[in-house]
């Protein structure tokens, strides 16, 4: 046990050290878009990434985690592995995202990141047996409350015709072979797709292919479909990493610890 | 229409398992009225709150968020299963379950809280400032405190069988409390946190909570009844029938407390229809910033 606390005791130091990097970085450059250190998450060691992917008592592939990575976090154009100017954004969509100013991210005041958006911190797909099977799967972020939690309806439901616009949308999920699709709607058009303040409208229609491709491995094909921002659907790719083994998400509360923003003198996104 | 923000929950009583339901019956104007008022006076409304007809509400068929109040009927049918025969608690979403205005409304008949004096005093003092409740400035609320609205149990199956359990709430924080049930030990010197550091079992049917390693920052309840580091709580949850869960607390605090104490509270199933719905409390946060009240745990 006492080996278990001090691993816990180190991943909490190497946390904390990436989150006094990361604030030193903001504040230093509030006037551009930088790039926040990643490297606070232990990965996987090699070998045990290479090993098989689990799978449930019933055959289905396990997704659990913990992971980190798998989404946009600075640029979701270079992140999701597009070159520069390729996301076919509408001009006043491309007008937003360059006039967007770091301080006015609503992530860093504790609001949701969304879809797809990642941050440097551990993520974990829950997966919900009951007694009438797999009905939801829950998407907990390490980081508390502007993470929250994410549903995914896995109980065969539709999408309501009319959703009310939320910062997670409505997600439904089925697995086609190994691979979990999600697709959802009903987004509100807050948050941004990246500290670089890529934008959407709430026309945005994400759907997610994740498929792990081995015990360490996880990827995320996503398409994103906004025809009130972009020009055409676009085609993403991100690739999520499982954590170091023995490894678990720290409890992590944003707005007390909102060294950015209200403490920093920023007001709240209005 | 939005529903409500969490916060504004200050005004309601929900001495029992009372639902706030997910449509909104009432027009703006009610809604407004009652916000306002729950502003005005958390105090008032908790310690004053008239008793109430707890199939309807202080308002009649609506709260007093101007939501309609739904109590679905306490079904008495047999727990459900898993197919390993472990009772089912992740089916559906529960109300209630823990203290929302007053701790001390857990314990059996007759009897009081044992609160060491520098506990009342902590306890006097939170009285002057009720808006300094953590819980109303988006933070958690801790155990075994409960909402008016849903929480569900999630348990996590991977390849290694359930390793997790995770209890998600709809109210403050929106957020997720972690229990292991993989058989690890508490770490020896647990950093203290929020929700401290919780191990499940399964003791028969009763899914059996222990945890220490909490922060002494939330409150039990809108009294402020407090707690310290030392806090070790071991909830016992039981599903008697398919609509009524009972959460048994045993709280033990010698920093507060001059003696362990049982609380008992019981929650009960929502009609299956009901989900848990998006509730972001520091983007809707009604009663704090927009309601005009300083946050005490602003930075300078």
């Amino acid at each position: 046990m006492r080996g278990l606390s001090t691993v816990a005791i180190l991943t909490a130091v190497l946390v904390a050290a990436a989150v006094v990097e990361a604030q030193r970085q903001l504040t230093t450059s509030q006037a551009g878009v930088e790039q926040v250190n990643v490297g606070g998450t232990p990965r996987i060691a090699e070998a045990d990434a290479l090993r098989p992917v689990p799978r449930l008592p019933d055959g289905r592939v396990d997704l659990t985690g913990p992971w980190v990575g798998g989404g946009s976090n600075v640029d979701i154009e270079r992140d999701g592995g597009l070159k520069p100017g390729e996301l076919p954004l509408l001009p006043w969509a491309r007008k937003l995202r360059d006039s967007r100013k770091t301080q006015d991210e609503p992530y860093t005041t504790c609001l949701p990141m969304s879809v797809p958006r990642v941050n440097p911190y551990p993520w974990k797909f829950a997966m919900t047996y009951t007694s009438r099977g797999l009905t939801h799967i829950y998407v907990l972020h390490e980081t508390g409350d502007a993470g929250a939690h994410r549903v995914v309806y896995m109980d065969g439901r539709l999408h309501p015709p009319d959703p009310l616009p939320t910062w997670w949308g409505h997600s439904i999920g089925w697995f086609e072979g190994d691979t979990l699709v999600i697709d959802t709607v009903g987004y509100n058009d807050k948050f941004w797709f990246d500290s670089r303040g890529t934008p959407h409208t709430e026309q945005l229609h994400t759907i997610e292919r994740w498929t792990r491709v081995n015990f360490g491995t996880m990827v995320n094909d996503f398409t994103l479909d906004d025809p009130g921002a972009y020009a055409r659907p676009v085609q993403l790719r991100f690739t999520a990493t499982h954590i170091r083994l023995g490894l678990d998400l720290l409890e992590f509360i944003c707005l007390e610890d909102n060294q950015y923003g209200v403490a920093g003198g920023f007001t709240p996104v209005r | 229409m939005r529903r409500a923000s969490v916060p504004a929950e200050a005004g309601r009583d929900v001495s029992g398992p009372a639902r706030a339901g997910h449509s909104v019956l009432c027009g703006a104007g009610i809604l407004l009225i009652a916000s306002l008022a729950s502003m005005a006076s958390p105090v008032l409304a908790q310690s004053q709150a008239p008793r109430q007809d707890p199939e309807r509400g202080v308002f009649g068929p609506v709260g007093a968020l101007g939501q309609e109040v739904r109590r679905s009927q306490a079904l008495t049918s047999p727990a459900p299963r898993l197919p390993d025969g472990t009772i089912d608690l992740g089916d559906g979403i529960w109300v209630g379950g823990g203290p929302v205005n007053d701790l001390a409304q857990g314990l059996k008949k007759g009897e009081e809280l044992p609160l060491l004096p520098s506990a009342r005093q902590v306890m006097a003092e939170r009285a002057k400032r009720p808006t300094d409740d953590p819980h109303l400035w988006c933070l958690p609320m801790g155990v075994p405190r409960s909402t008016p609205y849903p929480f569900r149990f999630v348990p996590n199956y991977t390849h290694r069988k359930p390793t997790h359990m995770f209890i998600l709430h709809e109210g403050n924080i929106h957020s997720y409390r972690q229990v292991f049930m993989d058989g690890r030990k508490h770490p020896s010197e647990p950093d203290p946190t929020w929700f401290g550091h919780s191990i499940g079992s399964w003791e028969k049917d009763t899914l059996v909570i222990d945890t220490v390693g909490y922060n002494d920052k939330f409150w039990f309840d809108r009294r402020g009844t407090p707690h310290t580091e030392q806090l070790h709580t071991i909830e016992r949850w039981t599903r008697v029938n398919m609509g009524t869960l009972v959460n048994a607390v045993t709280i033990d605090d010698p920093g507060a407390f001059s003696r362990p104490f049982t609380v008992t509270f019981n929650a009960r199933l929502s009609p299956p229809t009901d989900d848990i719905i998006e509730n972001i409390c520091q983007e809707n946060n009604q009663f704090g910033v927009a309601g005009g009240h300083a946050n005490p745990f602003a930075g300078p």
